[in-house]
């Protein structure tokens, strides 16, 4: 069944002399559920502004964009922004983690902003914790854990609530390669209980571990 | 230096918003302290412009031997004469003056007109210290009975009335009637005792056995060098003893109370201006800590900076250097516009400041009271914001000397948020602010509550459509009382024949100055207060009709009327504070008052009716005074005891609008051409020019509230817009992961009302220490009340939710993708 259906889609930023820079021209594009998709390509591809459009963070496209059969281009903010907390996960290169935070409450987060009821969010935060064997952790701050640990923490707290869907931006790109394996390892890991899995990867190592790789160049899909 | 100075410079332009707050903070602080002391400085606290004013002294005498202030009163001709003659060990001059006015004939153009006069003891000028600026003083000839008729003039009369004619010593002016020599014109400013115009020799008069209850003298006296206060006050009781001893007489003076002169002027104003200085300083700790708040804010947003450049090889000093430039920069922009704000705000407060003729405060107008610019205060809040800049400017050594710069370089790289400690310091500031803030509001609150309710306490008598004006009526004019009687009777005839005058009346005093005319008293039934033996109440000379006419209700009784002539009962008229004060629950109808002690030879006076009170704004010399007995004219007038200078008439008009004074001085000259009306002015005019000083105390006090929260306002603002700003990666994230806009505003909301609530009830301890401050110095400083702390609370909260509001709103609308991207 497909999950995500682009068609279209555009994305530009207006210059002076009302000319426009085009980062995304004229996607189109699929991806199934269960996939692990790669998105590569040089800098300045397009990548990072897929990814964000895809977890409806940016509303300043064009074209359409159909999830699960919803047209989320025809969703205003709010809609959107529903859809995403029950449907996405995001997981960032640079972690993203609240700095004043401890791991638990990092990880309780995103509940909280889904009206789950605080005895639910304590299991759910317990349950992670366990999964993710950083029961130890729990009452660190971001600062006091490794790289490789962050982010960690980071899935973590992208698959926390369950989503459909995990939108990874460069997830290994700030690791060294040990710790970028484990996270790449847990990603397929995820992607074999039914977590559909969109990642944006120099790697060519990395893009391996998923099952389709998409080439972007100058915004253009090659 | 000049490469760093450039920077400093590009930064603040490059942050315009952070320099504007930054100035406006300074210059309020700065400027709206300079003009407020500028004003409070020249009309209260300047000191006496004499040689030695240390040494002189107000001189009140008491009739016990405590010499409290309380039991003090001005001194009677007896005892100016006795300590005069038996006080040189402890005075070097002992000077007395009494307040008058005087009718000057027309002189040039200038029409006969009424002036300010005093007559002062011969020693009076000698003993301030005060030569003349032209001619000489008062001889010791000249306040000997049937001295030379002489006057000296004030430089504002010599310019005025005199076109400063430079042969004016010699002229002659005619002052009721009869002609005087010019001998002096006083120093320009000078208009002390009674803002007076002229001043003429006072002559005592041969001693009488009532003169010692006569206490109409102001008294001024010159220490002996070397005498401290204390000293003078023994020797004074001793010298007391002696002269009762040696002459006894119950009415002979037992103490004195010597204030020193110009604490004397300004004694009910010194917890006043203490309420003024603590919200002075209250403002300008506030104006420091918004100015300290934002450096520190600048110093954490640049810390990765800093961090930067230190491992970059620059050594601390160039780390401060570039800081303390910034603030040097600050510091010099928000000096200039606090001298701005100070050269416009000092005009509009000299327009408000006391020039009233209450008895606080105006006094000091009698000397040099021009404003000048306060250089001492703003090089004082100048200093202290230099002092905040280059403080906080040595921050950045201090944090740039940590030994692990990978922190503060690796926020840099991420644009970290703030951290804890950051957010702690921030967060202190904005509870510093908050609870200087709403101590400053709560007290000014209270204290404007408790200045407002003086100034608008009802008179208890109607000013609506009335016109008062002053006559003279001093026995040179009027030599007899059937003279004046019918003078009486033909003015008010003449009045009454205006077009436009409703009614007519006359009384004395005025009717918003009762302190004027005091009487000593004893109630029937009522044991006297020892050791004085009598009771001070304020006299008042009613016609008949006289309450109707003012619109003072007669409660019980009756109003006088013609049948209380010379010769029938003697009558007073009370006011309920009194029947209150001595005969509570009874009926005071057909009871009597002892005018005077109760073994006096003065008249026993049968009560004939109440009145409700009418407002009094007491003499604080004065001490207790137990309400008001009125006395027909046509008794008062038949006894020596009752000396007046003026009387007061008081027309009632149809619309109160017409112009009347004309028709008023034409009266008046068909009545008897010597009389001159003076002070015409309407009631409610001179309702809203009363209570001058409280007027402005009240004034100055709503301003430094106003001052202190709009401070508090832009400091809370750009603290937590920038403590916003900086959290903007943060709020990026919780939007990423799902926080909506109403998530970001309520969490910000949250902690901005946590702060609020903590900064709220450190204001409170701060609050009670500043009330027990005040307190200390003036006991009636009113508890803050409930209005106070709810209003203070709805008005801070409400200044705390906008500044928390519109950057949270700002915040919520942060695009995650761009918030992120910034990484």
């Amino acid at each position: 069944m497909i999950m995500i259906k682009l068609r279209n889609l555009e994305r530009c930023y207006p210059l002076a002399k009302g000319k426009f820079f085009y980062v995304l021209r004229n996607i189109n594009l699929d991806v199934a559920e269960g996939e692990f998709v790669s998105i590569m390509g040089p800098s300045g591809a397009g990548k990072s502004s897929l990814l964000h459009i895809l977890g409806m963070h940016d509303h300043g496209w064009t074209g359409e964009y159909f999830f699960n059969e919803t047209a989320v281009h025809h969703l205003n903010a709010k809609e959107r922004g529903a859809l995403r907390n029950e449907q996405v996960g995001f997981v960032f290169q640079q972690y993203h983690l609240l700095d004043d935070l401890t791991v638990y409450e990092n990880l309780d987060i995103p509940l909280s902003y889904r009206k789950v009821s605080k005895a639910e969010r304590a299991a759910m935060v317990a349950d992670t914790l366990d999964r993710f064997q950083i029961v130890a952790k729990k009452d660190l701050y971001p600062r006091q854990l490794s790289g490789g640990q962050q982010q960690l923490v980071g899935v973590a707290r992208a698959i926390i609530s369950n989503p459909k869907l995990i939108l990874a931006d460069e997830p290994t790109g700030n690791l060294h390669s040990s710790q970028g394996e484990e996270i790449m390892e847990l990603f397929k890991k995820l992607n074999a209980e039914g977590t559909t899995i969109v990642q944006v990867t120099h790697s060519e190592k990395n893009a391996a571990y998923g099952n389709r790789i998409i080439q972007l160049r100058d915004g253009w899909v090659v | 230096m000049a490469s760093d100075l450039k920077y400093a410079v590009r930064l603040l332009i490059k942050s315009p918003a952070f320099a504007v707050i930054a100035v406006c903070t300074l210059a309020l602080g700065i400027g709206a302290n300079t003009a407020i002391f500028s004003v409070v400085e020249g009309t209260l606290l300047r000191p006496l412009p004499f040689p030695n004013a240390d040494r002189l002294v107000r001189v009140y005498e008491a009739s016990d031997e405590n010499g409290a202030r309380g039991g003090s009163m001005n001194l009677s001709e007896q005892t100016v004469r006795q300590w005069a003659e038996h006080g040189g060990e402890i005075f070097e001059g002992l000077a007395a003056a009494t307040g008058l006015n005087v009718t000057v004939g027309a002189i040039g153009g200038n029409s006969a007109r009424s002036v300010q006069a005093a007559r002062v003891t011969s020693n009076f000028f000698s003993v301030l210290g005060l030569p003349p600026a032209l001619g000489r003083n008062f001889s010791t000839e000249e306040d000997r009975p049937g001295g030379p008729a002489v006057v000296i003039i004030s430089d504002d009369f010599w310019r005025q009335y005199l076109g400063g004619q430079s042969d004016v010593l010699g002229a002659t002016l005619t002052l009721d009637g009869i002609p005087h020599t010019v001998i002096g014109v006083t120093p320009k400013t000078f208009r002390h005792p009674y803002r007076a115009d002229l001043w003429m020799p006072l002559t005592l008069g041969p001693p009488t056995p009532g003169q010692a209850l006569n206490h109409y003298l102001y008294g001024v006296g010159r220490l002996r060098r070397g005498l401290t206060v204390a000293q003078a006050s023994d020797a004074v009781r001793r010298m007391c003893v002696a002269i009762n001893q040696a002459a006894p007489d119950s009415n002979n003076a037992r103490s004195a109370y010597l204030p020193r002169l110009r604490e004397s002027f300004v004694l009910d104003l010194r917890p006043k201006i203490l309420v003024i200085v603590v919200a002075a300083l209250c403002a300008l700790l506030i104006a420091a800590a918004n100015f300290a708040g934002l450096l520190v804010t600048r110093v954490i947003e640049r810390e990765g900076e800093f961090a930067l450049r230190a491992a970059l090889g620059a050594s601390w000093q160039r780390l401060v250097r570039q800081q303390l430039l910034q603030a040097l920069l600050l510091s010099v922009l928000g000096t200039l516009g606090g001298l701005l704000i100070a050269s416009w705000i000092t005009p509009a407060l000299v327009a408000m400041s006391p020039e009233g003729t209450d008895t606080t405060g105006s006094a000091m107008r009698e000397f040099d009271c021009a404003v000048r610019f306060d250089w001492p205060v703003f090089t004082f809040a100048a200093g202290v914001m230099l002092f905040v800049g280059l403080g906080f400017g040595l921050l950045p050594a201090v944090r740039a000397s940590r030994t692990d710069l990978r922190g503060p370089i690796n926020s840099t790289a991420r644009g970290s948020t703030l951290d804890r400690s950051a957010r702690r310091l921030l967060g202190s500031f904005v509870v510093t602010e908050l609870a200087v803030a709403a101590a400053l509001l709560i007290a000014s609150l209270s204290a404007a509550q408790y200045f407002r309710q003086l100034v608008n306490e009802p008179w208890g008598f109607s000013t609506d459509r009335r016109i008062a004006f002053n006559v003279p009526f001093s026995d040179q004019i009027l030599s007899s009382p059937v003279a004046k009687e019918h003078a009486l009777d033909e003015i008010l005839t003449q009045l009454r024949s205006i077009p436009g005058v409703r009614t007519a009346t006359v009384t004395g005093p005025s009717p918003m100055n009762a302190p004027r005319d005091l009487m000593t008293c004893n109630a029937e039934g009522v044991p006297p207060p020892e050791p004085r033996r009598y009771y001070l109440s304020y006299l008042r000379a009613a016609i008949p009709g006289y309450f109707k006419n003012i619109g003072e209700t007669v409660v019980r009784g009756r109003d006088f009327s013609k049948i209380d002539t010379a010769d029938s009962p003697q009558v007073c008229i009370v006011s309920q504070s009194f029947v209150r004060r001595f005969w509570p629950g009874q009926d005071p109808i057909g009871k009597r008052v002892k005018w005077g002690r109760l073994d006096g030879p003065r008249p026993w006076l049968t009560v004939v009716g109440v009145v409700g009170d009418a407002k009094a704004i007491p003499d604080p010399d004065d001490g207790e005074v137990v309400g008001m007995v009125a006395r027909p004219f046509t008794q008062l007038l038949s006894t020596d005891a009752y000396q007046v200078d003026e009387i007061t008439f008081v027309v009632e008009t149809d619309n109160g609008r017409q112009p009347i004074g004309a028709a008023i001085r034409a009266s008046l000259a068909r009545a008897d051409s010597r009389l001159a009306a003076y002070q015409i002015v309407s009631l409610d005019k001179a309702a809203s020019q009363s209570r001058v000083t409280e007027r402005f105390v009240l004034t100055l006090i709503s301003l430094f509230g106003v001052l202190g929260l709009v401070l508090a306002a832009v400091g809370l603002y750009g603290l937590l817009s920038l403590h916003v700003a900086r959290r903007q990666r943060e709020f990026g994230i919780r939007s990423a992961l799902g926080a909506t806009a109403a998530h970001i505003v309520r969490l910000i909301a949250r902690q901005g009302a946590t702060l609020i609530t903590i900064g709220f009830a450190a204001g409170g301890f701060v609050t009670s220490g500043l009330v027990r401050v005040v307190r200390n110095q003036w006991s009636a400083m009113p508890a803050p009340n409930i209005v106070s702390w709810i209003l203070t609370a709805v008005v801070l909260g409400a200044v705390a939710f906008v500044a928390c509001w519109l950057p949270a709103r700002r915040a919520a609308r942060i695009d995650p993708v761009i918030a992120l991207r910034a990484e």
